[in-house]
């Protein structure tokens, strides 16, 4: 270990000097396979849901197949003949497989026997007949972009609001704690649902993405609030905010400029891993009913139209939950590895 | 240690206050009182108009101002005689453990959940006791172990544990042995409910085992699954925050005293180690206390069993607000006595730590 040391050239340690702090974090949350495999999940499904609907040759509320659910092919490749398997939940239906031959990848082909439109479902239609590949990347947008806006939301108020309570302390810091302490009784789920029936009633459609966002937001910021507010009262008494006072600097400038950025690192590691929990939550609500509202597709929704017809359409239960599965996981992956590149203990290599 | 354990009972209550007064005035907040949702239904036929209300708020006191009905609702209505016995229940008040009636099953609100919280405890306390038992020992061989590939491996299923909706898991357990099982030619395990409602069909492991309807042997086969859920769910978690407390404390300059002495290397872990590492792991087991009575609403819903967490659901669905008022304020409850209680075992297992 101390050779290895000993042998660092002074050119590489002028070098590692000179690096940036950003650049020596990006650097060591590459080196962590996880988090690249996350990475790479949550940019491929990102891309996938925002230009897939655009792509796609079907509209995401739009009911195709006919009304009926078609099983999704398990092999493709442009030109084979594939059987299409019709829903054996729809038995007047079943005699109609047949063997077509599809000229391109996943868009449909005509069949020229019949003069009827044979269109392919990669990963087949849900029981009204809509695509379901075309509606889990429409429901993917509203879930993506939903949990962006509100971990960016939430973690800059909780950031500030525990920035400012342990920064003044006194009775400011005793009635925002306080203020926590009552929000982290609220079980949140159950208050996400209560509100959902509330804001329903009172004519604002509690589905839309707009509302679930400010609830959230309202209960989701306590998180982060206390991590800051941790962080600051350590940070508040070092040397480097005392200059700053001494130098005449402002309370808001000590705050924003001195404090939060050096509070920050905990905050991204928690944002990260928030991302994941909100889609979760989000989905949640939306299987339970009380999120997106039908016929706007949400992986939520879509799971709990998928298990009312679990008997006949199994396959169908696992499209959705694998994407906010693989969605959770990839963000829970880039948060542990961020967690670990900012760790100042760390070692820089 | 009394004066702080006054202190923070003080501080208990009033965050109580404020809780039972938020839920109050939220459930209050829906325009027109808490009927208004029955206007919105679609049958005309249950569909009430604005008069009826107005008559039924009356004659549930909805009429007074909330602070008044808030005060009946919380202390009593005996002595101020405001509020119905929807509201009221037998007058005695919240303090005194009268949570109204029901407005769909006209009766008390405490005497539903006491049939019901026994259903979520047992569900949620041995999965939990599932948990614990299993997350320890792999926790502390991931720890001992790590970077291994054992350790790699236990690693991986925290995170796929953590990251999995449990909702999606629980249906995917249904799918497997409910659906599956059956067009393989296995038995299949029971996946919804407390008990088998009919006699159970040939193909079942119920019918298979010959287990009668409604006997304890089926109540446990109805449990399988729901519980091995659940307990996978709180698992991964609890693993995981294990291992990384192992791997602190067995960085310890104690530790590395006890491996000097020469004691053997599962004595040093066994005795010197765990008891430290068990400290996060018990405030994070101890947080567990309001979903251990509250349930979990997404579970209950899926395999209908019919705990807290479906009465809190299906009494939202049917605005039957004593119902959800009772459930939020008993979360309340636990949530604050869970956090008080959290504090109280670090000292005891932590003894380093002295609250004051």
């Amino acid at each position: 270990m101390a050779v290895a040391e000993l042998t660092f050239g002074r050119e590489e340690l002028a070098a590692a000097q000179d690096e940036s702090q950003l650049s020596v974090v990006w650097r060591r949350f590459r080196r962590h396979k996880l988090a690249v495999v996350g990475l790479s999940i949550a940019m491929l499904l990102a891309l996938t849901c925002f230009i897939g609907p655009v792509v796609s040759p079907y509209a995401a509320n739009k009911i195709e197949a006919g009304g009926v659910a078609y099983r999704g092919l398990k092999k493709l490749s442009p030109g084979t003949a594939v059987t299409l398997e019709w829903d054996r939940g729809v038995p007047e239906r079943t005699n109609d497989d047949r063997i077509v031959a599809f000229s391109t990848g996943w868009v449909g082909a005509k069949d020229p026997a019949n003069e009827i439109e044979h269109r392919l479902y990669v990963l087949g239609t849900d029981n009204s007949g809509r695509d379901t590949l075309t509606r889990l990347m429409q429901g993917g947008r509203v879930s993506l972009s939903l949990a962006l806006i509100v971990v960016l939301i939430q973690q800059i108020l909780g950031t500030i609001i525990g920035a400012i309570s342990a920064y003044y302390g006194g009775w400011v810091d005793s009635v925002i704690m306080r203020g926590v302490d009552f929000l982290i009784t609220l079980p949140s789920l159950p208050i996400f649902m209560v509100l959902q029936v509330i804001l329903r009633d009172r004519g604002i459609p509690g589905g839309s993405i707009g509302v679930l966002a400010v609830v959230f937001i309202a209960l989701g910021w306590t998180g982060s609030a206390r991590l800051v507010r941790g962080m600051v009262l350590s940070l508040k008494n070092q040397e480097f905010a005392e200059a700053a006072r001494a130098m005449g600097a402002s309370d808001r400038r000590i705050v924003l400029r001195h404090l939060i950025p050096n509070a920050l690192a905990p905050v991204l590691v928690s944002a990260t891993l928030a991302i994941g929990g909100i889609v979760v939550g989000e989905a949640s609500l939306s299987y339970l009913g009380f999120g997106v509202q039908p016929p706007d597709p949400s992986w939520g929704n879509m799971l709990s139209n998928a298990q009312q017809l679990i008997l006949d359409q199994p396959w169908a239960v696992f499209y959705p939950g694998l994407a906010i599965f693989l969605t959770s996981l990839s963000f829970n992956f880039m948060g542990d590895a961020l967690r670990d590149a900012l760790d100042p203990r760390g070692q820089i290599r | 240690m009394s004066a702080y354990l006054i202190r923070r009972l003080i501080q208990m209550v009033i965050v109580l206050i404020i809780s039972s007064m938020a839920i109050y005035t939220l459930l209050n907040m829906v325009p027109g009182g808490p009927f208004d949702g029955l206007m919105q239904n679609a049958d005309a036929k249950t569909r009430v108009t604005p008069e009826q209300i107005e008559r039924m708020n009356a004659m549930l006191g909805l009429d007074k101002p909330p602070a008044i009905r808030f005060i009946a609702w919380a202390t009593g209505d005996d002595w101020m005689g405001v509020l119905d016995e929807a509201w009221a229940g037998d007058g005695r008040g919240i303090i005194r453990g009268d949570f109204g009636m029901s407005f769909k099953e006209r009766r008390p609100v405490l005497e539903m959940m006491g049939d019901r919280i026994k259903k979520t405890v047992v569900i949620t306390g041995l999965s939990a006791i599932l948990a614990i038992v299993i997350a320890i020992p792999i926790g502390i061989f991931s720890a001992v172990r790590q970077y291994s590939k054992a350790d790699y491996a236990v690693t991986l299923f925290t995170f796929i544990g953590t990251a999995i909706p449990g909702f999606w898991f629980a249906l995917m357990a249904i799918v497997l042995f409910g659906i599956k099982f059956q067009d393989w030619g296995l038995p299949q395990l029971p996946t919804k409910g407390w008990a088998s409602l009919r006699a159970p069909r040939p193909g079942t492991l119920t019918h298979t085992l010959g287990v009668t309807q409604g006997s304890l042997a089926d109540v446990a086969l109805h449990l399988v699954i729901p519980v091995v859920v659940l307990g996978l769910l709180q698992m991964a978690g609890w693993t995981r925050f294990m291992r990384s407390s192992m791997l602190e404390v067995l960085q310890q300059d104690y530790v590395r005293t006890a491996r000097a002495k020469g004691l053997g290397e599962r004595f040093v872990v066994i005795k010197h180690a765990l008891r430290n590492a068990l400290i996060p792991l018990v405030t994070i087991v101890t947080f567990e206390l309001p979903f251990l009575f509250g349930g979990t609403i997404l579970l209950e819903q899926i395999f209908s069993i019919p705990g807290m967490g479906l009465m809190y659901f299906e009494g939202l669905s049917q605005f039957d607000w004593p119902v959800v008022q009772g459930y939020l304020l008993i979360s309340a409850v636990l949530t604050v006595i869970a956090t008080l209680l959290s504090d109280i075992l670090y000292t005891v297992v932590d003894p380093r730590i002295r609250l004051g």
